[in-house]
């Protein structure tokens, strides 16, 4: 995830190699293609933006990765918010859009808590150890690893089922 | 489903997600939308996806709040703190300009005395109207007759909020029946290089708020709450805030607003009072969080509320989200609060910031949210831990939602993260 310090070059070159992960991050996150492409676009012209910074970074890809979560948790909070409003005024609420996951797994990781299901889509999807999880998240090693067991244990009862 | 098919399942569903995303994501036109939209200047072109909320905000906002931060850096920096110990321990004379970097900062030096004995009044403290004399045969004064400096280090760069941390070296002991005294005053205006430009304005701290707390007899800590006003040839924008007063805290006094110098009288015994300040800076947000420890006091709680608050912030996007932490006595945890920002907003001189406490209820410590009378504050309370989060205008939008959207966190925390005694983490405050 390191990018070379080199101005545009370098940007261009963290780009591509970040966007179709963190694109992958919004789609496990959300299931909805429109969403994960705006959110990782999003988070990268942050990152842009931010490149005179960032690029110093030991680890650009975590902090992209970080702007990524965190924009994901604030389209879903708005995304409950709104929908609750919506329903006291009667009005349809903003289309959140189809499920194209269609997968069962990312499913029931959507229905954990933010901080489990950031912990579980990092490590699985992204095959981070707990410590890069924990770097990314900013929390205690000994959190993601919580985090991660409650996760699995919830996952275990929700699929467990749909074998 | 064992370990082992858990994550088979997990592996099969990531490398599935991992190949669409890679179909699906047109790295390439994306990079060159972005750079495209760079070289326009214009902000890339996307689809919005939720409906925006906020107010609107205008270049003159900007420039207000420039100057509001360059005037919360030298309200808050370039005042005087004056702890007297009526017993006459010590003084603590907290000045001079300070210098910002970014994430540290040197800050106020501190001027330690030896005990005098006895002390005397200063000619510029006013007394406090209405304020009872403390219990205390040394009488109501303070010594000056510093001997050494100790530097006081203040993290992050001093926006508006208007709090202070300063670490106050250890004084002494305040015995029972003691009545310490923080005194502010304001000093001379200072310049200050903030973001890179460099400002002068005068800084008039319009009210102060003392809040102290039970402590163990040697250190003095309070929780100091100054707005101030900028004053410049625009003929200056006033900060206002009114007093919250916090059921349960001992009791405080503020000077009437505009009194320069005021004094913050603590009429209560065996207080330690420990000035706070925190700043943030662009990119990390939160500079500074100080765990208030209650001494053991505890507070009625109130009901739960709601959650959702639309707060002006002064964080930066990008990195907007921190984890609050809050230990009880005992270093475990009792709450973990999330606290984000919302819409990019930086530089146009609000922030909308989305604050979603997720409560973790642990053993004897219930998780409520109290929600202030003044729209702009929550005040969280629990064994006298206290966490404020504030919006600067009054008459800002507040969205919150009608009904409860809080996600209550059920797992025990404290079995899962290694509690650190020595953290502070309360005493959160964001303005613009």
């Amino acid at each position: 995830m390191t990018a070379e310090r080199t101005g545009t070059g370098a940007f261009e070159r963290f780009f591509l190699d970040e966007h179709p992960k963190l694109v992958a991050l919004g789609l496990a996150w959300t299931g909805n293609r429109d969403v994960a492409r705006d959110l990782a676009q999003e988070a990268l012209t942050r990152a842009f933006r931010s490149w005179s910074t960032v690029e110093l970074l030991d680890l650009p890809g975590a902090w992209a990765r970080r702007v990524m979560i965190n924009l994901l948790i604030d389209q879903r909070r708005r995304a409950e918010r709104d929908g609750k409003v919506a329903e006291q005024l009667g009005a349809p609420g903003t289309a959140a859009g189809p499920d194209v996951s269609g997968d069962a797994w990312w499913r029931a990781v959507r229905a954990l808590p933010d901080r489990e299901r950031a912990a579980i889509t990092l490590h699985y999807l992204e095959d981070l150890s707990i410590a890069s999880v924990a770097e990314i998240l900013e929390v205690q090693p000994g959190t993601v690893k919580a985090s991660l067991s409650h996760a699995r244990e919830k996952l275990r009862a929700a699929l467990g089922g749909e074998r | 489903m064992n370990d082992a098919e858990l994550d088979t399942l997990a592996r099969r569903a990531s490398e599935q997600t991992r190949a669409d995303a890679r179909a699906l994501a047109d790295s390439e036109s994306a990079l060159r939308r972005l750079l495209d939209a760079a070289a326009a200047e214009t902000p890339t072109p996307l689809a919005p996806l939720i409906p925006y909320h906020g107010p609107i905000r205008d270049v003159e906002r900007r420039r207000r709040w420039k100057l509001v931060a360059v005037a919360g850096v030298i309200g808050l920096l370039a005042l005087g703190i004056v702890y007297a110990n009526v017993n006459g321990s010590s003084t603590i004379e907290v000045a001079g300009p300070p210098s910002f970097g970014t994430g540290t900062a040197t800050g106020p030096t501190i001027a330690t005395t030896a005990p005098p004995s006895p002390v005397s009044a200063s000619p510029t403290h006013s007394s406090v109207p209405g304020a009872s004399q403390p219990p205390s045969t040394a009488g109501p004064s303070a010594s000056t007759a510093p001997v050494g400096t100790s530097p006081v280090t203040t993290t992050g760069v001093g926006t508006t909020p208007m709090t202070m941390a300063v670490t106050v070296p250890d004084l002494g002991p305040v015995n029972a029946g003691e009545v310490p005294r923080l005194l502010l005053r304001p000093a001379t205006p200072a310049s200050v290089t903030y973001a890179g430009e460099e400002s002068i304005a005068t800084a008039e701290p319009t009210l102060t708020q003392v809040w102290v707390r039970p402590g163990d007899g040697r250190r003095i800590d309070a929780f100091v709450v100054v707005h101030t006003r900028v004053s410049d040839a625009s003929g200056g924008f006033a900060l206002g805030a009114e007093p919250v007063e916090v059921p349960g805290w001992d009791a405080m006094r503020t000077s009437p607003p505009g009194a320069t110098p005021f004094t913050a009288e603590l009429v209560t015994g065996n207080l330690v009072v420990d000035a706070l300040v925190s700043g943030l800076d662009e990119a990390a947000s939160l500079a500074t969080l100080r765990d208030i420890r209650s001494g053991g006091a505890r507070y009625a709680l109130p009901s739960l509320d709601t959650n959702w608050v639309e707060l002006p912030s002064a964080w930066s996007a990008g990195v907007a989200r921190r984890e609050l932490i809050v230990l009880d006595e005992e270093g475990d945890l009792v709450w973990s609060i999330d606290v984000s920002v919302g819409d990019d907003l930086l530089g146009s001189g609000f922030f909308v910031a989305d604050v979603e406490l997720e409560l973790t209820e642990a053993a004897g410590h219930p998780a409520v949210l109290q929600r202030a009378p003044i729209p702009r504050l929550i005040v969280l309370r629990d064994d006298g831990v206290v966490i404020r989060v504030g919006s600067r205008d009054p008459g800002a939008d507040v969205v919150a939602a009608a009904d409860s959207l809080i996600e209550v966190d059920e797992e025990i925390w404290a079995e899962s993260t290694t509690p650190r005694p020595n953290d502070w983490v309360g005493c959160l405050s964001f303005f613009c």
